[in-house]
């Protein structure tokens, strides 16, 4: 089963979007879990300064 | 005699066999995992508030581990990546840089288990709970005592009198004789025994020599009882007393074996990083306080009012929202002062607490305070004995720890036994790294689950 060398580099640009993906929300994950004033907090912390600036 | 089908792909299956062969055992794995991430599921939806012990809050449970732990899933995406790059560099016939990612993917895997071997070993040997007879939750770290290297929740006995089992097992005799050696002898106090004939008996070592020729001589005794000359004090640690229980005048030791006299000291000496006030009715009358002070309880009031106070859980608490009890009733101490699970740093954390066995809290270390016995319902070590989510905790991570070891050996001997087969047929060893990849990438995949599951959520 011979593979020609695009197709190996197609497979693996593949893999690496895949391991990049998974590296982001991982992170995304943990700091949504560990500071989520940064994330979930957003929307509040929007509005408060909205507000303060009014 | 070839084995068919190693290189080129079956016709019916369109796979070679390897492949297909690999396929099913991962389905037999999902359904190994998927298993007992349903039962994780059940044990914690099965819950009842107010009944069952809270399911433990894991940022707390895990502390600084919850980043060691997204280290360890970094370090697995980038072994599936490596494991990936390797068999690209075996298709396109570049041993060299395959022996390179795969040496990555080995580095990987050894990093892995190292970051696991050091948060094991915290949680078995350094953070310990005791859960008190109203519901407090007390957690953080027994205290070594620095002169006999022994944990905090030992007990200390004055004894009189020594009864001896002699049963005639004789294979333990010889691997611990009479079960009294464990013991720590006070203030180098001698241990001096007056023998039922009146003969004196001095140290340990001549003593189990006396009850073996006692024993043989008197075959139809079961037990005997020697006097101390002085009382001794001896200290034990709690798992060497039969039954983890004392009384005030005895200790019953394994195998039979007891000590009379007097119990000095029933408290266990531990260094409070968090306390858990889930369970408990009244947090006013709580009984931490007796034990940690007003400092603590200010810090821990304090640390209510702000989360009660914050923009973010106003919000939801004016949308109708309850905020969970994990959210208000757990402080952990802002310094916990061996929270590393390295050094025990008693004369740092000690905070007031002193011989009074009562702790402050008001120093800059959390505090240590020495708790009476009689006031723990529960304690121990952070193993799988100290609750649901840790026994489910070690059951899978450890299966998935024996996973990474299995899967790094295979992967292993492809790069150190791999280069014969590659001369040979470099395309057979490609779809033997294919292979043991898509094992590999499962067992990654299975880390992506299992590390929110186990440490954010």
């Amino acid at each position: 089963m011979e593979s020609s060398s695009e197709d190996i580099q197609k497979h693996v640009k593949t893999y690496l979007m895949v391991g990049a993906t998974l590296l982001v929300f991982t992170g995304v994950t943990v700091l949504v879990r560990t500071r989520p004033f940064l994330i979930l907090g957003f929307p509040v912390w929007m509005r408060l300064t909205l507000r303060l600036a009014w | 005699m070839e084995i068919p089908y190693t290189v080129s792909a079956r016709r019916d299956t369109g796979l070679f066999n390897a492949k297909v062969g690999i396929w099913l055992f991962l389905a037999s794995e999902v359904m190994l995992f998927g298993g007992l991430f349903s039962g994780y599921i059940f044990l914690r939806a099965g819950v009842r508030p107010g009944v069952d012990l809270p399911w433990p809050d894991a940022v707390y449970v895990h502390g600084p581990f919850i980043w060691l732990g997204f280290l360890n899933t970094l370090v697995l995406i980038a072994s599936s990546v490596f494991v990936v790059l390797a068999w690209a560099q075996l298709k396109m016939r570049r041993y060299g840089m395959y022996q390179f990612y795969m040496s990555l993917v080995l580095i990987c895997a050894a990093a892995f288990m190292v970051v696991k071997t050091i948060e094991y070993n915290s949680k078995l040997n350094h953070h310990f709970g005791a859960r008190l007879n109203d519901g407090t939750l007390l957690d953080g770290a027994l205290v070594a005592d620095d002169k006999h290297h022994c944990p905090g929740d030992y007990v200390t006995f004055e004894a009189t009198k020594a009864v001896f089992s002699l049963d005639r097992t004789g294979v333990f005799r010889k691997l611990d004789p009479y079960f009294l050696d464990f013991a720590v002898l006070k203030d180098g106090a001698e241990l001096v025994v007056r023998a039922p004939g009146g003969q004196e008996v001095r140290g340990i070592p001549e003593l189990a020599n006396w009850l073996e020729g006692y024993a043989s001589k008197n075959p139809s005794e079961r037990r005997v009882t020697a006097e101390f000359v002085k009382p001794v004090t001896f200290q034990f640690r709690r798992k060497e007393v039969f039954g983890k229980h004392v009384f005030a005048d005895r200790v019953p030791l394994f195998r039979g074996n007891e000590l009379q006299g007097r119990l000095i000291d029933d408290t266990v000496e531990i260094e409070v990083h968090t306390v858990d006030l889930q369970m408990v009715r009244d947090e006013e009358k709580a009984l931490a306080w007796a034990y940690l002070g007003e400092g603590f309880k200010a810090g821990y009031d304090q640390h209510k009012k702000e989360k009660l106070n914050d923009p973010l859980h106003r919000s939801f608490l004016e949308k109708g929202g309850t905020l969970p009890g994990a959210q208000l009733r757990i402080w952990q101490h802002p310094h916990p002062a061996s929270e590393h699970g390295g050094e025990h740093v008693a004369g740092s954390a000690h905070g007031g607490s002193g011989a009074s066995g009562h702790g402050s809290g008001e120093g800059h270390g959390a505090p240590v305070v020495s708790i009476k016995s009689s006031d723990i319902h529960f304690m121990g070590a952070h193993g799988p004995k100290f609750g649901t989510y840790y026994a489910i905790y070690f059951t899978m991570t450890a299966l998935h720890g024996l996973h990474v070891v299995g899967g790094a050996l295979v992967l292993a001997y492809f790069l150190f036994f791999g280069r014969k087969l590659y001369r040979k047929n470099p395309e057979h060893l490609a779809n033997r790294v294919e292979v043991g990849g898509l094992f590999w990438h499962f067992v990654d995949l299975v880390w992506i689950f299992l590390f929110p599951i186990m440490y954010l959520m």
